[in-house]
C-alpha cells in the first residue's frame, strides 16, 4: 500500500481559537524538521522529540504553534504523527496546510488516517465497517461536491484548460501507434508548441482555482436585482450594519455600496450594486449602473434578488438577458426571493419564486425576509458552504456515519472544502511540473516514447479532479482528430 | 441445450469422438489453442468448416505492427505457433517506429498468405495428439442450470457428437455472419466461405449476452493492371529481423522474399465521386448496423469524418509469392460494385487495375467478454472457453494470443492448475485479455501501445525475459530453447557489468569521437557504462574507445543497450509495477457478497456483483468503481482475511 506521508486538519472548518493539522507518515518528522522553529533550545528539534512530547515554537514565518509528537507505532495511525496546533483564522490555517503539503505530504483522503490505523494493527476488527463507512460516507460526499463542480464553471474550466494536454499527447500517440514511419523533425517542433500552449493552460486553471484564492482574498458576493426589490435591505441583514440608505423610493442606491465581512471566519466582500434599471435618463443612476455592471464581471458569488411584485413584461426580458449574460461567463447565481411575507397574496404569475423555478429551473434559490433570523442564517450558512465545496447546493445530509466512537472521534474529512481545494491544486501543480519536464525532455532530444510517460502522467493527475478514464478519452481523441487507418 | 446424456439417449445418437480438448475453428486463435493444448500432452480435435483454409489471412496478409509485432514476439516467447510461421513465410519486413523509441518499436512483416495456410496445416498435421477434423458444429453439450453449468462436447451439423470436458470456440467473424457490397446483403462467411449457422442460437441459449461488430476488407487488384511506376516505392526494411527467439541471431535465417510496397493516393475526384453517391453506402443508408472499429474506417467514412483532408493514401501491397494479387490498404469499402469500379478511375495508377476480388463489408455475432473470467472460460460454465474475435477484438494476433492462453488455461484447469494469467505489466497478451473481460470492448477491439501502463517495459526485444520462463514452467518451451534464452540472459549480464567495469580515458581519439556524435569531450574519465546513457552516443559509436570489446550477437547487443541507456525511466517503471503488482495480487474470494459491504457505491456494488472481479486490482478497472470503494474493499478483505 502507499504509505507516504499524509496531512488534514483534524478540527472543524471555519474561525475558531485553534485549528489542529495532522500529519502521519514517515516523512513527517523531516517535514517538521524544515518548517518548525523551536522557540527556545529546551526544544528538540522535531525529527528528535520522542513520542508524547510538545515543543513550541514557529511554523515558518507563518505563526506560533504548539507541536506534538507521537511516534510510530504508538500513535493513532501507528505511523510517525506530528500534530500542529495553530491558530484558527482561514489565512493562517491556509498558509499552515500550503507549507506542508509544498514540504512533499499529500493532502489526505477519504478515511485515510483511520485506515492506515487499522492496517497498522491499531483498531480490531470490529473497527474494520466503521472504517469502511466513514470512507463511503466521505467519498460520497466528495464525490458529490465534486460532481457539482463538475456540473458547474470548474468542469468547463478543466476540459477547456487540458484541451492542449490532451491534444498534444494525442498527437504523440498518434505518431507512436499509427504514423508507423521514422520520425519527422516537425513532428517535434509543433509538439514543443503545442506543450508550450498546454502549460500555459494549466497555470492558467491553477490561478483559477477559486478555492484558494477565495480563502485568501476573500469571496466576492454581488448582490444584483431590478431597482426596488431590497438589495441594500439585504446588504445590512448580511452585515449587520444599516451601511447602505434604504428607502421604498426605486433608485436609492445610485452608486455601488461595498462591505467587508466575515462568516465562521471567512472573508466576504459584499457588493450592493444600483438596481439595474433600463433606460434611466439620469446620469448619476446610468453611472451607478456601469459600476454595477463592471461588479458583476469580478463577481464569485450572485446574489439575484427577485422581488414581488415582478416588473413588467419589459423589464423583466431586460433583466434575464442579464442574468443570461452572466451565466454565459460562468458566473454562480442564487437567486433570493426577497419580501416573502408579501408573496402570500400573489397569484402565481406574479409570485418571483414561481417565475424563477420556471424560467431557470436549473438555478437554486432560497427565500428571504428581513425579519426572519433564520432564514438570515441560512443564507449564511450558504455562502460558508460555497467557499468551503465551491458548491451552493446543501450536501446530502444524513448519510449517517454509524461509526464506532474510536474512528468517530478523530473527526476526520474537516475543513472538507479547505482539502479538496488543496488536492485540485496539488494535483493541477503536479501536472504543470509534468508537462515542463516532457517539453524539456522533447528539447533534449529524447525519444517520443519516454516523453509520452510524463504526459500521461499529468493527465492522470488531472484525472482525479474529473474523474476521467485518461486511457479512454484519450483514444476518442487519437480517433475524432486524426484520420486513423489504411 | 442438451446434456450429453440427453443427447446420447435419443434414436440414432452417434458418438464420433471423444478428446480432452475440443476446439472449434482453425484460425489463429484455434490453431494456437489446440497447438498448445496437444503439446502440454492433452488429446485435441480441431474442428474446422474446410480444411483448405486453416489459418486464413482474409484481410492483409501481414502479421505484427505496433502493440500487435510485441504481441506475437510474446506469443513466441512463450511457445506459440505464430511468430516461427511467420518467420518462414515473411515476404516484406519493416521495423515501425524505429526511431521513435524503443517501447514502440514494432516489427511487422507481409505473409505470402497461402504458404503461411499450407506452413499451418502442417504444423498441425504433424503434431502427434491433435486431430484435425472438417466438420461444421453447430452445437453444444451442456450439463446442468444457469449459473452452475458444465459443457460436456460438441453436436456436429451432421447430428453428430463429440466428447470433451472442454471445449475452446473461435469461430472467428463466422457466427451468423453477413457480407456486404452496395446492396448486396448475402450470409456468408470471410472469403465466398461458408457462414457458421447454430452455434451462435446456441450461445444465446445459454444466455451469454451477443451483439453484432462490423469490419471489412478493401479489393484485390492484379499486378499487371496497375501502374505502380507512378507510384512511390516503400521499400521493406534492408535488416530483417525474425519474430521468433528460436531464428534469433541465426544468421542462415532469411525472409522468403524482400518484396516492396506501393503508395498512391486518392484524388479530389475520389471524394467528389464518393460523397456524390454516399446514399448508396450501406454504412450510411443503415443496412450495416454491427458496429466498425473506429482505426480501420473505410474510404467512405474517411471522407465523411475529415472532409477536409484533400487525399488519403492507398497502399498496394503483396498478398504472396505464387499470386499476383495486390492488397490495396486504405480502400476498404462497402459501397456497390459499380461506385467501386468507378471509384479506381480516380486513384493514380488504379486507372486500369482487374479487380480480382471486390472490397466487402462483413457483420458478425460476438459475445461480450465481460462474461469471461480472466482465463478465457466463460463464468458459470465450467469447461467452456471462448477465443478470438467472438470475444470483440479484431487482427490474427489478438486472436492468437487468446488462443494461446485459452489453450494452456484448459489443460490447466484439467490438471487442476492455477490458470496461466499474464497481467497487464508482464505482457500485452495481459493488457489485451485484461481491457476485453474487465472494461469489455464497444467496438472491434484493436491493441495499441497507448492501452498499455508500462509501455517501456513491454518492449520487442524483451519478450523472452518477459515471458520465456513462463513459457518453460507451463511446458510449452523446449528445453533447448530454455537453454538458448539462459544463455542470452547471461551474455548480456555479463556484458553490462563488463561495460561498467570498462572506463575511457580522455585521449585525443575520445575527443575526436565525442565530438563528431556532437557530445561533450571527456574530462579525465568516464565509465563506458555511463557514456552509453548519452543520447547523442550509442554502442557501435564507442567501438574505438573499447578494445576489450567482444562481437556479440546482435539481439544481446541491442538488450544491453537498451538496459543501459533507458535505466532510470526502466527502474521507475519497474517501481511502479510493483505497486500495481500489490494490489493485483490482493484476490476477492469468490463468494463475495457486494451487496453486504458497507461503505460501498451502490454503482460500485451493481459492477462488482456482475463482473466479480478476481482481484482488487482488477476491480479498481471496471468503469464505476471509485478509488474510495477500492479502499473499503481493502479494509473488508483485511477484516475476512483476520
Amino acid at each position: 500500500m502507499d504509505m507516504d506521508t499524509i496531512a488534514a486538519f483534524s478540527t472543524p472548518p471555519g474561525e475558531s481559537g485553534l485549528a489542529v493539522l495532522r500529519i502521519s507518515g514517515s516523512h513527517a518528522a523531516s517535514i517538521c524538521d524544515r518548517l518548525f522553529v523551536p522557540s527556545s533550545s529546551r526544544f528538540a528539534k522535531p525529527s528528535a522529540m520522542v513520542g508524547y512530547t510538545l515543543a513550541h515554537g514557529y511554523w515558518g514565518k507563518i505563526d506560533e504553534v504548539v507541536l506534538a509528537c507521537f511516534r510510530a507505532p504508538h500513535s493513532y495511525t501507528g505511523e510517525d504523527v506530528y500534530e500542529i496546533s495553530c491558530h484558527g483564522g482561514q489565512a493562517i490555517r491556509q498558509a499552515v496546510l500550503d507549507s506542508v503539503l509544498a514540504a512533499g505530504a499529500r493532502p489526505a483522503g477519504p478515511g485515510e488516517f483511520s485506515r492506515r490505523a487499522f492496517f497498522n494493527g491499531k483498531m480490531d476488527l470490529t473497527a474494520a465497517e466503521a472504517v469502511m463507512d466513514m470512507i463511503g460516507a466521505q467519498a460520497e460526499k466528495q464525490a458529490q461536491a465534486a460532481y457539482r463542480q463538475l456540473t458547474g464553471g470548474v468542469s468547463r474550466v478543466i476540459h477547456e484548460r487540458t484541451d492542449h494536454l490532451y491534444g498534444a499527447l494525442a498527437r504523440l500517440e498518434m505518431l507512436l501507434d499509427w504514423d508507423e514511419e521514422e520520425e519527422r523533425p516537425e513532428d517535434r517542433e509543433l509538439l514543443v508548441c503545442e506543450l508550450e500552449y498546454a502549460e500555459r493552460e494549466l497555470r492558467l486553471l491553477a490561478d483559477s482555482f477559486a478555492g484558494g484564492r477565495i480563502i485568501r482574498e476573500g469571496l466576492a458576493v454581488v448582490i444584483a436585482g431590478s431597482p426596488n426589490v431590497g438589495k441594500s435591505t439585504l446588504l445590512n441583514a448580511l452585515s449587520g450594519r444599516d451601511r447602505a440608505i434604504v428607502s421604498n423610493i426605486p433608485g436609492t442606491t445610485r452608486d455601488t455600496v461595498e462591505v467587508d465581512l466575515t462568516l465562521d471566519g471567512y472573508l466576504v466582500h459584499l457588493t450592493d450594486t444600483a438596481g439595474l434599471a433600463i433606460d434611466s435618463d439620469d446620469p448619476i443612476e446610468r453611472e451607478g449602473i456601469v459600476r454595477a455592471e463592471n461588479a458583476l464581471r469580478t463577481a464569485d458569488l450572485i446574489l439575484w434578488v427577485l422581488s414581488p411584485p415582478l416588473p413588467p413584461e419589459d423589464e423583466r426580458r431586460e433583466e434575464e438577458v442579464r442574468i443570461d449574460r452572466c451565466l454565459a461567463e460562468g458566473k454562480e447565481i442564487l437567486f433570493v426571493l426577497g419580501k416573502d411575507d408579501l408573496r402570500l397574496t400573489l397569484s402565481a404569475e406574479k409570485d418571483p419564486a414561481h417565475y424563477a423555478v420556471e424560467r431557470y429551473p436549473d438555478l437554486p434559490s432560497m427565500t428571504w425576509s428581513d425579519r426572519s433570523e433564520d432564514d438570515l442564517q441560512r443564507l449564511k450558512e450558504t455562502l460558508v458552504r460555497f467557499i468551503e465545496s465551491g458548491s451552493l447546493m446543501s450536501p446530502v445530509e444524513g448519510s449517517e456515519i454509524a461509526a464506532h466512537d474510536q474512528v468517530k472521534s478523530h473527526g476526520e474529512g474537516q475543513s472538507h472544502g479547505l482539502l479538496t481545494h488543496a488536492r485540485h491544486k496539488t494535483a493541477v501543480d503536479r501536472a504543470v511540473e509534468l508537462v515542463k519536464k516532457a517539453r524539456a525532455d522533447l528539447q533534449a532530444g529524447l525519444s517520443f516514447d519516454l516523453v509520452a510517460i510524463s504526459l500521461k502522467e499529468a493527465l492522470t493527475e488531472l484525472s482525479t479532479i474529473t474523474g476521467e478514464d485518461v486511457s479512454e478519452t484519450l483514444i476518442d481523441k487519437i480517433f475524432s482528430r486524426f484520420c486513423i487507418g489504411k | 441445450m442438451p446434456s450429453l446424456a440427453e443427447a446420447r439417449s435419443k434414436e440414432n445418437a452417434f458418438v464420433a469422438g471423444e478428446a480432452d480438448i475440443i476446439v472449434v475453428g482453425a484460425g489463429h486463435a484455434g490453431c494456437e489453442a489446440a497447438l498448445a493444448a496437444a503439446r502440454l500432452g492433452r488429446r485435441v480435435i480441431l474442428f474446422t468448416m474446410t480444411l483448405d483454409s486453416l489459418a486464413n489471412l482474409p484481410c492483409n496478409p501481414n502479421i505484427g505492427g505496433t502493440a500487435k509485432g510485441q504481441m506475437v514476439r510474446e506469443i513466441d516467447a512463450l511457445g506459440g505457433e505464430m511468430g516461427r510461421l511467420a518467420d518462414l513465410h515473411m515476404i516484406q519486413y519493416r521495423m515501425l517506429n524505429a526511431t521513435k523509441g524503443p517501447a514502440v518499436m514494432s516489427p511487422r512483416a507481409q505473409m505470402d498468405r497461402t504458404g503461411y495456410q499450407r506452413g499451418m496445416k502442417q504444423v498441425l498435421e504433424s503434431e502427434p495428439l491433435l486431430t484435425l477434423i472438417q466438420q461444421e458444429i453447430t452445437g453444444l453439450l451442456v450439463a446442468g442450470e444457469t449459473g452452475d453449468r458444465k459443457v460436456e462436447g460438441v453436436i456436429a451439423a451432421t447430428g453428430s457428437l463429440y466428447i470433451a470436458s472442454d471445449v475452446i470456440l473461435c469461430p472467428g467473424t463466422f457466427l451468423d455472419a453477413r457480407v456486404i457490397i452496395g446492396d448486396s446483403v448475402r450470409s456468408s462467411g470471410p472469403d465466398q466461405l461458408a457462414p457458421a449457422c447454430g452455434l451462435g442460437d446456441a450461445l444465446t441459449a445459454l444466455g451469454l449476452p451477443t451483439r453484432r461488430f462490423k469490419t471489412g476488407t478493401p479489393g484485390r487488384f492484379h499486378r499487371r493492371s496497375v501502374d505502380l511506376e507512378q507510384m512511390e516505392l516503400q521499400p521493406a526494411d534492408r535488416e530483417a529481423k525474425p519474430f521468433s527467439f528460436e531464428n534469433e541471431d541465426d544468421p542462415s535465417w532469411r525472409p522468403a522474399a524482400e518484396l516492396p510496397c506501393y503508395i498512391t493516393w486518392t484524388t479530389d475526384e475520389t471524394k467528389k465521386l464518393l460523397s456524390d453517391n454516399m446514399d448508396r453506402s450501406p454504412l450510411y443508408s443503415g443496412v450495416i448496423e454491427g458496429i466498425g472499429p473506429r482505426y480501420c474506417p473505410s474510404i467512405e467514412d474517411k471522407i465523411v469524418k475529415f472532409p477536409n483532408h484533400a487525399r488519403h493514401h492507398v497502399f498496394l501491397e503483396p498478398t504472396g509469392l505464387d499470386t499476383h494479387e495486390m492488397y490495396a490498404s486504405g480502400l476498404s469499402t462497402s459501397m456497390p460494385e459499380e461506385i467501386q469500379r468507378a471509384m479506381l478511375k480516380t486513384v493514380p495508377g488504379m486507372e486500369q487495375a482487374e479487380m480480382m476480388r471486390p472490397a466487402y463489408a462483413i457483420e458478425y455475432l460476438c459475445v461480450d467478454p465481460t462474461v469471461l473470467e480472466l482465463s478465457l472460460e466463460v463464468k458459470g460454465i465450467e469447461g467452456l472457453f471462448l477465443a478470438g474475435q467472438i470475444n470483440g477484438s479484431s487482427g490474427y494476433e489478438e486472436a492468437a494470443a487468446q488462443g494461446l492462453i485459452a489453450g494452456i488455461n484448459a489443460v490447466r484447469r484439467q490438471q487442476d492448475k492455477d490458470p496461466l494469467i499474464i497481467d497487464r505489466s508482464e505482457g500485452y497478451i495481459g493488457v489485451l485479455i485484461d481491457d476485453l473481460v474487465t472494461k469489455g470492448t464497444n467496438e472491434p477491439y484493436r491493441l495499441m501501445t497507448s492501452r498499455a501502463e508500462y509501455r517501456l517495459l513491454l518492449r520487442q526485444d524483451n519478450a523472452d525475459a518477459r515471458l520465456s520462463p513462463i513459457g518453460y514452467e507451463i511446458g510449452l518451451l523446449s528445453e533447448e530453447r530454455w537453454q538458448r534464452f539462459l544463455k542470452k540472459q547471461r551474455a548480456i549480464e555479463h556484458e553490462k557489468e563488463r561495460l561498467s567495469a570498462v572506463r575511457v580515458r580522455k585521449s585525443e581519439l575520445s575527443d575526436r569521437i565525442l565530438q563528431d556524435a556532437g557530445s561533450t569531450p571527456l574530462k579525465t574519465t568516464a565509465r563506458m557504462y555511463d557514456l552509453l546513457k548519452r543520447p547523442e552516443l550509442n554502442y557501435e559509436m564507442l567501438a574505438p574507445l573499447d578494445p576489450e570489446r567482444q562481437e556479440l550477437p546482435p539481439s544481446v547487443r541491442e538488450s544491453v543497450e537498451i538496459q543501459i541507456r533507458y535505466e532510470g525511466y526502466l527502474r521507475m517503471e519497474r517501481d511502479r509495477v510493483e505497486r500495481f503488482k500489490k494490489l493485483e495480487h490482493k484476490c476477492l474470494p469468490s463468494g463475495i457478497d457486494y451487496e453486504r459491504i458497507r461503505g460501498l457505491r451502490l454503482e460500485a456494488r451493481q459492477k462488482l456483483s456482475e463482473r466479480r472481479p478476481q482481484s482488487i486490482g482488477q476491480a479498481s478497472r471496471i468503469s464505476g468503481v471509485s478509488p474510495a470503494d477500492i479502499q473499503v474493499l481493502l479494509v473488508y478483505m483485511e477484516q475476512w482475511n483476520g
